[in-house]
């Protein structure tokens, strides 16, 4: 800034410096939020390299911290000690809650953060360089006026108003001082006038939820009627011109539309419509029906005309009471409006008929609407804090139970109580394990990530279970906001982020959503920070346990103990490794790093209690990481049982390639050793020892020994051709046979004379062709006749069933030519 | 599935129709008649497409054949000698919502109603006509008609006939604007439904010569074609009928032709030593009369409906201070 003074280049440059200058005052006014955060511009980590001490004195610190482990004696644990973890983040002057957020977008699903919020308003000043930048100033003021004014506050807004008058404001203050038109104060002055875009600021709260999702919740009810009943407003247009044409009627003689004019006398029809006696009771009935149809209609338009409107209509089912009055009038008021939609689309076509429907319509109930049109039935939205939720226990797991389609959203405002960790994370558990129930876990200020999950909750068409953590701190001068501990709880473990889809023909592992944003691989979250020790420089890691996020409670503050500088020793380790393995819990005692103020480290020993709460949450959180698929324990004991099949499995083959290959050298060995042998015999049985007339016969005495084993298979394949032919010779003469009478049905002309020679033995199937529906109907003679008189010759006779028939020789030898 | 749909419980008198539905009275027909076999087809096609009786009309001559509206349960119109199908085309005109079926003789249509025959196939307008071909006049007991082989004897022609037969076939494919020609015969009722549902699909006139079996008169004629299955040449395609491989096994002289080729057609069609059975041609794109020539005031329900309750409206509804 003072660099550009000392250049002085252009007056727009001067302009906008005047302007900063203006604002810093101006920011400077308004009260800060987060006072501790001026000295700590530069917060960074550091600490001293730690004293050596010798075997003794170390043994000494053991025993004194080992009574403090056991929860024998107890210290007070220094002022302003945050986790070493979170310290540069709480420190850090440009972090601030995501709160107040915006609910916007098509149909009010979208949920913009503060940030976001901002760079849609800066797109939308469509500014450049320096303008953009004064421009950029005045944003992050109205930015941090938005989140003092609104971040707190937890009924909604509209967003339009809010931040036009905030700009107003802004505008007129800049403009008093400095009445020349800079581009930037320009874009201000229109900001003030025109919102770029709509939508409800809701800010931090206990009611933060409650708005959000019955919202969000009215939104999607809201598309879904109009998506199902896709015609309904042009039905609500159409009869309430019905209605209006008909109460017209008296002035309108003349046919509006003549074009059927001549085709039909209608003159003539009036005058005898108007003849017949007394019509008005009739007729009266028919405008009475419009008029409850046009009024029905009308009322629902207005109701889903607006979110606002279908808020409140649906908010008249949200109760914190469990009872079911409110279920039941909710699902009479959606099947009243189905019935009047259909009754409209009757009326409009004129089709409505009184003696037909009167009486279905009457009797309207769910069971004539189809499946889509019953999932316009809103689901109940029942709000409940987890007091309310101890209190209501019994009635709310009977609810549960129930199988009911309900959507229930149980908050936390604070997850400990005095010296004791509140089971809240229990209910979503429960639900989980329910297992239909779409299940969403978030801390409040991380609503944004979980926010797809949370509209696929609503959208889910079964029962649903929200958990929300919504830290309201009732102490006095908390060490670190709100938001952040919100946040901490979930990264500890203690309330992890998680959601978990009711449909249950997904597998396990793609229903389990465990949020990205809490490192859900690993045990525990961490992270990496810049630490000085001495005076070198490094990375160090530090992991963020269930005992950082009890710490920040003070109830628990108790269960820590401090450890000075000089006091170190070597059977200090840090929780983790501590956790982790339970034979060092002999010789060693857990620490927490902690950082102060200053961004000094300083290790807290810690207390069998929360080691015990820690290794507690731990299993539990590997049970979330199973179910997620990370880690799973199932998936590596069957790849272990696979992997030692595949082991066993190479040591047999490996086996029998082995003793094959030992047979067969055994057996070339032999061969060998055979053929040796008889050449040495040939050799030494040369001329000479057979002139010697020995007679002795070479060893070769195997090639005739083989001759007969090998002729031997064929004499069995012979034997096999000579029954084959018999069986296939009988199958033939099956098939020949023509015994049994038939007709080839596919041929009949339907002529009907087979069946006026005997109906009863002749019948015709669907398609109007005769076949033999009982040959003992009828007799041979019958049947004869019949395939005689059949034009197309399709019926064949057979033989008599009834071999005491007179005349059957005569009649099987007419039957003949029919049966060939 | 837990509601049932409003919109079906509206339709729950919906009728689903049998063959029985199309069938009015017992076929006075000779014992063994072709005409049997016809009746049954249509009623098949019917039932198929499931139209109800009160949407079709069956228009017919003079002749046995044209005593086929009795028999059927639907609107009919037995009507002059050779004038079938004018009439037909009148109710087709103004009822554009009807489906007309037109049943003619042989003498009914290639005689008297020759002139009709040829302006129908012009004009194109859809429908399905039906000649039932035996022949012979069968009614008057036993006079040549156009289609009598040379030589038949009969009353009129004692010493046999002297001209040769008419090929209604040649004729048809002769006209311009043709659009669907199909000859069949009535023995094999599986084809004979078939041409008869490609006719009804077909947008136009669709003309089937049917031959068909006359057994007091000519049976003579019928009996070596049936006895002889080489005589009949099937038609088969793709896109046109294809024949089922139960029925190749009788009928084994099959041949691929595309009935959109009109030469080969008339090829097939003048053959005198077999019978071309199939659809010889058939052309989508010749533009109907009944498009061409809209009629600006169509008498069909629906128009009607709407414009008596347009004007019900009217009356109906009076204001209570009446």
């Amino acid at each position: 800034m003072t660099a550009q003074k000392t250049k002085g280049v252009s007056p727009s440059q001067k302009e906008a410096e005047h302007l900063l200058e203006e604002l810093e005052q101006f920011a400077g006014d308004a009260p800060s939020s987060t006072p501790k955060q001026t000295p700590d511009r530069d917060y960074h980590l550091w600490m001293e390299k730690p004293a050596e001490q010798d075997d003794e004195r170390q043994k000494a610190l053991y025993k004194k911290h080992l009574t403090f482990y056991l929860g024998e004696t107890s210290a007070p644990v220094p002022e302003g000690l945050l986790p070493a973890g979170l310290a540069p983040l709480a420190h850090n002057p440009a972090a601030h809650s995501p709160f107040p957020v915006l609910l916007t977008g098509e149909s009010g699903t979208e949920l913009w953060t503060l940030d976001h919020i901002m760079r849609k308003l800066l797109e939308a000043s469509s500014l450049k360089d320096e303008a953009l930048e004064v421009y950029k100033r005045h944003l992050a003021d109205l930015e941090r006026r938005l989140l003092n004014e609104y971040g707190r506050v937890d009924h909604f807004q509209d967003f339009e108003e809010v931040l036009s008058s905030l700009a107003l404001q802004a505008f007129k203050r800049l403009t008093s001082a400095n009445g020349e038109d800079h581009p930037a104060v320009t874009a201000l002055e229109q900001l003030s006038m025109n919102v770029p875009f709509k939508g409800l600021l809701i800010g931090y709260g206990p009611e933060t939820v409650r708005h959000l999702i019955s919202r969000s919740q009215a939104a999607t009810w809201r598309k879904s009627v109009y998506d199902t009943l896709d015609r309904l407003e042009e039905l609500t247009l159409s009869i309430n011109a019905l209605v209006e044409s008909a109460q017209n009627a008296e002035r309108e003689s003349d046919a509006s539309n003549t074009a059927f004019s001549d085709s039909i006398d209608f003159d003539k029809l009036k005058e005898v419509v108007q003849s017949v006696p007394s019509p008005s009771s009739v007729d009266g009935s028919r405008l009475k029906r419009l008029k409850k149809i046009a009024d029905s209609l009308n009322t629902w338009h207005d109701i889903l005309n607006s979110d606002k409107h279908a808020a409140v209509f649906l908010e008249k089912f949200t109760s914190t009471d469990p009872a079911r009055a409110h279920t039941e009038k909710a699902r009479r008021e959606i099947i009243g409006l189905i019935r009047d939609y259909h009754l409209a689309v009757l009326e409009e076509k004129h089709r409505f008929d009184a003696g037909k429907h009167q009486k279905l319509f009457d009797d309207f109930s769910e069971l004539m609407m189809s499946d889509e049109e019953i999932r316009l039935i809103p689901p109940v939205l029942l709000f409940l804090d987890a007091r309310q939720a101890a209190e209501h226990q019994e009635a709310l797991v009977a609810r549960m139970l129930s199988g009911e389609k309900i959507k229930i959203s149980i908050q936390a405002t604070s997850l400990l109580d005095g010296e004791r960790l509140l089971p809240l994370y229990g209910w979503a558990r429960m639900a989980t394990a329910l297992n239909r129930f779409y299940v969403v876990q978030t801390p409040l200020p991380a609503i944004r990530d979980m926010w797809d999950e949370i509209r696929g909750a609503l959208q889910f068409e079964g029962a649903a279970f929200f958990s929300f953590y919504t830290l309201i701190d009732e102490e006095e001068n908390a060490p670190v906001a709100d938001y952040i501990r919100c946040g901490a709880a979930a990264a500890s473990r203690v309330f992890p982020l998680y959601a978990f889809n009711g449909q249950t023909a997904k597998p396990l592992s793609e229903r389990f959503f465990l949020s990205p944003e809490i490192q859900p691989q690993s045990l525990w979250a961490v992270n990496s920070h810049t630490v000085r020790v001495g005076d070198e420089h490094g990375e160090q890691s530090f992991t963020f346990t269930p005992a950082e996020f009890f710490y920040l409670h003070k109830g628990f503050q108790t269960h820590y103990f401090p450890v000075s500088r000089e006091e170190e020793h070597a059977a200090l380790i840090p929780l983790v490794d501590f956790l982790k393995d339970t034979r060092l819990h002999k010789e060693h005692l857990p620490y927490i790093t902690m950082a102060d103020g200053n961004g000094e480290l300083y290790k807290l020993l810690v207390d069998e209690f929360i080691v015990d709460q820690c290794a507690a949450i731990a299993a539990d959180w590997r049970v979330m990481q199973e179910w997620s698929g990370i880690g799973n324990s199932w998936a590596a004991q069957a790849l272990a049982r696979h992997k030692a099949a595949l082991e066993e499995e190479s040591e047999a083959k490996i086996r029998e390639i082995t003793e094959s290959y030992e047979a067969r050298l055994n057996a070339d060995r032999e061969q060998l050793t055979s053929e040796i042998i008889s050449n040495l015999a040939a050799g030494l049985l040369s001329d000479e020892m057979i002139r010697l007339g020995s007679g002795l016969s070479a060893p070769v005495a195997a090639p005739p020994s083989a001759a007969p084993e090998k002729s031997a298979p064929p004499q069995e394949d012979s034997a096999a051709p000579e029954s084959a032919p018999e069986a296939e010779a009988e199958e033939e003469d099956e098939g020949l046979s023509f015994d049994e009478a038939y007709i080839d049905t596919p041929l009949c002309t339907s002529c009907n004379e087979c069946r006026n020679i005997n109906s009863d033995m002749f019948a015709y199937d669907a398609n109007k062709q005769a076949y033999i529906s009982d040959v003992n109907a009828g007799t041979y003679r019958q049947l004869v006749m019949a395939a005689e008189n059949c034009p197309v010759k399709i019926i064949h006779p057979g033989k008599p069933v009834n071999p005491d028939e007179p005349d059957l020789e005569d009649l099987i030898k007419r039957a003949a030519p029919f049966n060939g | 599935m837990f509601g049932v749909s409003i919109d079906n419980l509206l339709n729950l008198d919906q009728k689903y129709y049998q063959m029985d539905d199309y069938q009015s009275d017992i076929p006075r027909w000779c014992p063994g008649c072709g005409d049997n076999g016809i009746l049954t087809a249509t009623q098949r096609l019917l039932r198929e497409e499931q139209i109800a009786p009160e949407k079709t009309v069956f228009v017919s001559g003079i002749g046995c054949s044209s005593r086929f509206p009795h028999y059927m349960n639907t609107y009919g119109f037995h009507s002059l000698h050779g004038r079938a199908l004018p009439i037909a085309e009148g109710v087709k005109i103004r009822r554009p919502d009807l489906h007309v079926f037109v049943n003619m003789g042989d003498g009914d249509c290639f005689s008297i109603g020759a002139a009709h025959w040829i302006h129908a196939l012009r004009y194109n307008m859809n429908m399905v006509a039906m000649v039932h071909d035996n022949n012979i006049y069968g009614l008057t007991k036993k006079q040549a008609s156009p289609t009598t082989p040379k030589g038949l004897k009969s009353n009129t022609t004692p010493r046999g006939a002297v001209l040769e037969p008419l090929n209604p076939l040649v004729t048809t494919l002769a006209v311009s604007n043709v659009s669907f020609v199909a000859n069949v015969v009535e023995w094999i009722p599986d084809l004979l439904f078939d041409v008869i549902k490609k006719a009804f699909h077909h947008k136009g006139f669709s003309f089937i010569r049917i031959l068909q079996r006359c057994p007091h008169f000519t049976p003579h004629v019928f009996d070596p074609i049936m006895n002889e299955p080489d005589r009949l040449r099937l038609l088969t395609h793709d896109d046109g009928m294809v024949i089922p491989d139960a029925i190749k096994k009788i009928y084994k002289n099959v041949e691929t032709h595309d009935p959109s080729n009109i030469h080969k057609a008339r090829e097939y069609a003048s053959d005198t030593e077999t019978i071309p059975i199939g659809i010889l041609f058939r052309d989508e794109s010749v533009p109907t009369y009944d498009d061409i020539r809209k009629p600006t005031k169509p008498n069909t329900p629906s128009v009607i409906n709407e414009a008596l309750q347009r004007e019900f409206d009217k009356f109906g509804i009076k204001p209570k201070n009446d």
